[in-house]
Order: C-alpha cells, then sequence, then structure tokens
C-alpha cells in the first residue's frame, strides 16, 4: 500500500467538501473504491466532520435563545447601518449643499457671535426674579399624548444641552440585566441610554437589548 | 531711563486694564443665570413615555423629533417605527420626590437630590409593582435628557425619556 502524496489528500479533502467537478468526482470516487488508504483518509474526514458538528450541537443547545435573539439584533443593527451608509453614499451632492459646505466655516462662527450677543441682551433686559411655579409639594400631571400628526402636541421646542451626557453615580438594576449606553448624536450631543431586561420567569427567550 | 519707567507704567496700566476687564466679565459670568443653578429650589420636569416598536418605516414621528436624532442611531436599530404614548410633567421641590404613575403601569419617581453649577443632581426609580427595575442617582445638565428603557411590550420596548429644568 503506498503513502498518499499531498496532492491527492488535498483532492480528497476538496471531494469531501464537495469542491470537485464532477469528472473529478467521478475519478476520485473510483480510485477510492480501489484504494484502502483513500477510504481511510474519507473515513478518518466523516469521523472529524460528525465529532465537530456534535461538539457544535452541544454548545448550540447551552447558549439560551435570548442569546439568537441578541445575535439577529446584532446583525439587523450591523445590515441596518450599512443600508443607511449605502444610502448616505448614494446620496447626490447638490450644486446648493456645496456651497452651503463652502461657506459654512463662514457664517457658523457669526452667527455663534450673534447668538452670545442675543444671549447677553436677554440677560440684561430680564428682570431675573425667580420662577413662581416653584411652590407648592410635587404636583403630577398628566397629558395623553395627541394625535401623532398633531405638531402643536409635540414637546415644545425641546433644545438639548450640550453636555447631555448623564454622570452615572449609582445604579442598581432590579431585573435581569441592564447596562448603560451613550449614543453620540451627529449634533454631537451625548446621549445616556440606561437599558434593562426584566424578569421573566416563564419565558427564556426575552432578549437583552 | 525715563523712557523706561514709562513704559513700564504703560505696561503697568495694559496690564491692570486686560485684569479689570477679566474681573468684569468673570463677575458677569459668576452672576450669569446659568450659574445659579447652585440655588435651585426646584425642578420642572417633563416624562416622556416612548413605544420602540419593531414595525414601521423608520420615520421618526413629528412629536418625537425632539429625540429623533438618538432615535436614529444604532442603539435603536432593532426597532422600525416610535410612538409617543404618553407625556407627564412633575413639580419637584429640592430634597422632595415626585411620582408619576405611568399609563404603562410603571411608577417612576423622581427626586431632586440638588445642583452643582448648570448640572441637576437627580434620583430616578422606575417600579413595576412592588420591584424596583432601576434606582439611579445621576448628574445631567440643566434641561438635558435621559432614556430609561427595556420594558416589555407586545410591540416592543417601552423606553421613557426624563427631562428637568432647575427653577429657581
Amino acid at each position: 500500500m503506498r503513502e498518499l502524496d499531498h496532492e491527492r489528500v488535498t483532492k480528497l479533502h476538496a471531494y469531501f467538501d464537495g469542491e470537485v467537478s464532477a469528472a473529478e468526482r467521478q475519478q476520485i470516487e473510483a480510485e477510492v473504491g480501489a484504494d484502502e488508504q483513500a477510504s481511510s483518509v474519507l473515513a478518518d474526514l466523516k469521523l472529524l466532520r460528525g465529532v465537530a458538528v456534535a461538539s457544535f450541537d452541544a454548545e448550540a443547545a447551552r447558549v439560551p435563545e435570548a442569546r439568537f435573539e441578541q445575535i439577529w439584533d446584532e446583525i439587523d443593527r450591523t445590515l441596518e447601518r450599512d443600508r443607511r451608509l449605502q444610502r448616505a453614499a448614494e446620496t447626490n451632492v447638490s450644486v446648493w449643499s456645496r456651497v452651503v459646505a463652502f461657506v459654512r466655516p463662514r457664517w457658523v462662527p457669526a452667527v455663534a457671535l450673534a447668538g452670545v450677543a442675543a444671549a447677553l441682551t436677554l440677560y440684561v433686559t430680564q428682570d431675573g426674579g425667580p420662577d413662581e411655579r416653584s411652590s407648592g409639594a410635587a404636583v403630577v400631571a398628566s397629558k395623553e399624548a395627541q394625535a401623532l400628526t398633531d405638531v402643536s402636541a409635540a414637546p415644545a421646542a425641546v433644545e438639548l444641552p450640550i453636555q447631555n451626557e448623564a454622570e452615572i453615580e449609582r445604579i442598581e438594576f432590579g431585573g435581569r440585566s441592564g447596562r448603560i449606553d451613550q449614543i453620540h448624536g451627529k449634533n454631537g450631543k451625548t446621549t445616556t441610554v440606561i437599558w434593562f431586561t426584566e424578569d421573566d420567569p416563564t419565558e427564556n427567550s426575552e432578549r437583552s437589548l | 531711563m525715563k523712557y523706561s519707567t514709562s513704559m513700564f507704567h504703560w505696561i503697568l496700566a495694559s496690564e491692570l486694564a486686560t485684569s479689570g476687564f477679566a474681573l468684569a466679565l468673570g463677575s458677569v459670568l459668576l452672576l450669569a443665570p446659568e450659574d445659579a443653578r447652585a440655588d435651585v429650589s426646584g425642578a420642572n420636569c417633563q416624562i416622556y413615555t416612548v413605544l420602540a416598536m419593531k414595525t414601521g418605516d423608520g420615520s421618526i414621528p413629528p412629536d418625537l423629533e425632539f429625540i429623533g436624532d438618538q432615535l436614529r442611531d444604532d442603539g435603536f436599530a432593532a426597532f422600525k417605527g416610535f410612538r409617543l404614548l404618553e407625556s407627564r410633567a412633575l413639580e419637584l421641590k429640592l430634597g422632595a420626590t415626585g411620582v408619576a404613575d405611568m399609563s404603562s403601569g410603571h411608577r417612576l419617581q423622581l427626586t431632586l437630590l440638588g445642583a452643582e453649577q448648570t448640572r441637576l443632581k437627580l434620583r430616578a426609580t422606575l417600579q413595576a409593582g412592588d420591584k424596583k427595575l432601576v434606582d439611579t442617582d445621576y448628574k445631567i445638565e440643566d434641561a438635558g435628557i435621559l432614556l430609561l428603557g427595556g420594558v416589555r411590550h407586545p410591540d416592543g420596548k417601552i423606553f421613557f425619556a426624563i427631562q428637568c429644568r432647575g427653577v429657581l
């Protein structure tokens, strides 16, 4: 019985992985039928695959469904991000956009200066009296959200401060898990998000955000 | 020599003028209302309940545009639609706790612990029944928004946007 050379072993691997042409497959099958050593190599490959698959299956069985859902979430996020980037890349840049981009470095400082002047003017002209709404115990006022298209019902001019990031000094999660995220907005403002996962003793598929 | 002395005086006068201007500017800044936040007596808070849905066209409704930048972030990419379910106002006195029973069945307690310069120090506690889901102390810039989420909902997740403004 002759030793199998490297090239033949490689071909057997390719055959095993289904990466050979029909003609090559026929030729290899004919050889394997007559060659005990080649047959042995294929048997070893089958055994190896079986062990690996069983190992992966066992590993997968230990992973809760929630983890798979997390993984799908991550995949969805990645695809969505790629789509956004693709859309952004495909957006035609108009002449006006270029003009605005050219002018922006010049007018932004001017607008900022005007803003500072306006703020100073406002400060000087205001009476500076304390807010009159600060009396009484904590009051709860409630209003249900109006029709979604009713812009007037939207929160009135909520302008976030430049440093919007929250400094978490202490936190306790009572649910299954929790985490603190930071969202870095395109406007340069960072927002803190506290995510938590509620306990669910009967359901094991709740995904952790 | 005389020239040197007058030059020295000129430099000294210039330095004094600069220092005086800096002092005046510093005084204005110190007296500015923003920095007076350390004397807040209370805070007006707004709590928005938002439903993040797994279905939708990805657009942000007008009444949530104020946090549109955040909702368009990858952190919310798993959600395709958003809806403002409710908004509530809480007026807090310094050291007092305001309670908001949300329509989602959750109770959100907010306490104004204090203020440092332009930042408010708050305690937020979210409860589902008797169980605390989150209990946190945080500092945030006046009018800053903290997002707090993960409440289970058949269509997705509910989160709360908390925004407080200090009251002098």
